[in-house]
């Protein structure tokens, strides 16, 4: 029973391994920064829509204002 | 346009398209690829910008041919921003694309058909600007960069679409193969792609929405 056991844990390594073999950022996700990055571009992001979306407020103020006049 | 210029509540759409992009985009499980690694995710940022690019030409194909229809300056207008936000796209999508290129295929310009072609496209466009600038009759100036406009969005299909499908590119999808999607995209790519291609391209029309309104303003100004 064991030695299935094991047999299986050593294929899953082995497996494992392969996938490893191809670098990717693990060990940052691992550790969690990738949220910090994440976060830093939403408020990037977050940021230049409310940009955006005042600069469209302000235009339609002053569309009202020269179809009024 | 007339009904983006209207309403409102796409630009929320385009908000939370793109806040999902880029939560998806960087955490969502890509393919393990060797060279592209963890890079891969860039198609979620460098590739829609060819395709808003895309459709904010196409718009601007139909505004002018509206232009040519009706002879309404509005559409003139349309027609123009549309463009000028499109090339910004466009110009964009090069510079990523040549950062991108810089670490995965060596150096930022392979020559790669796909790459020559696409400047080729943005040099037709900057010619239209170009053509726009050196024409002072206003009628004239509208009527001439309309045409124009039909013919440089006829040369650019072929060029982004056809030609380097014919030879061999360092793009996926290209030299041969039948188109991107049967070999290379992966189902979680895609969930996080399609979106960014909508949200960017929306983006795109909400720039241009706010240029047009402004241009539009002027123009009732200057009457």
């Amino acid at each position: 029973m064991s030695i299935i056991a094991n047999l299986f844990l050593s294929i899953s390594v082995v497996f494992n391994d392969i996938l490893l073999q191809i670098p990717m950022a693990d060990t940052f996700r691992s550790e969690g920064k990738i949220y910090v990055v994440i976060g830093i571009i939403l408020i990037l992001l977050i940021g230049f829509f409310l940009y955006l979306w005042r600069v469209d407020k302000k235009l339609d103020k002053l569309e009202d204002e020269i179809k009024n006049k | 346009m007339n009904y983006l210029m209207r309403t409102k509540w796409w630009k929320w759409l385009t908000m939370a398209l793109l806040v999902y992009v880029v939560i998806g985009g960087f955490l969502f499980p890509v393919p393990r690829l060797p060279i592209l690694n963890e890079t891969i995710r860039v198609l979620h940022f460098h590739v829609p910008m060819w395709f808003g690019m895309l459709f904010l030409f196409v718009a601007s194909v139909v505004h002018a041919i509206k232009y040519l229809s009706s002879g309404k300056i509005e559409n003139d207008i349309m027609s123009n921003q549309l463009a000028i936000v499109g090339t910004l796209f466009g110009i964009l999508g090069m510079l990523t694309g040549m950062f991108w290129a810089t670490f995965t295929w060596g150096e930022p310009w392979s020559s790669d058909p796909k790459q020559n072609a696409s400047a080729i496209g943005l040099l037709i466009y900057f010619a239209y600007f170009i053509l726009r600038g050196s024409i002072q009759d206003e009628q004239q100036k509208a009527k001439v960069s309309a045409v124009y406009n039909i013919f440089a969005f006829a040369a650019l299909v072929p060029l982004l679409f056809i030609l380097p499908r014919l030879t061999d590119s360092l793009h996926p999808g290209n030299g041969g193969n039948p188109g991107f999607n049967a070999y290379d995209l992966d189902s979680n790519l895609r969930k996080v792609f399609y979106t960014a291609v909508i949200g960017w391209t929306l983006l795109g029309f909400w720039i241009a929405t706010i240029k047009i309104r402004y241009k539009l303003l002027l123009e009732k100004i200057d009457d």
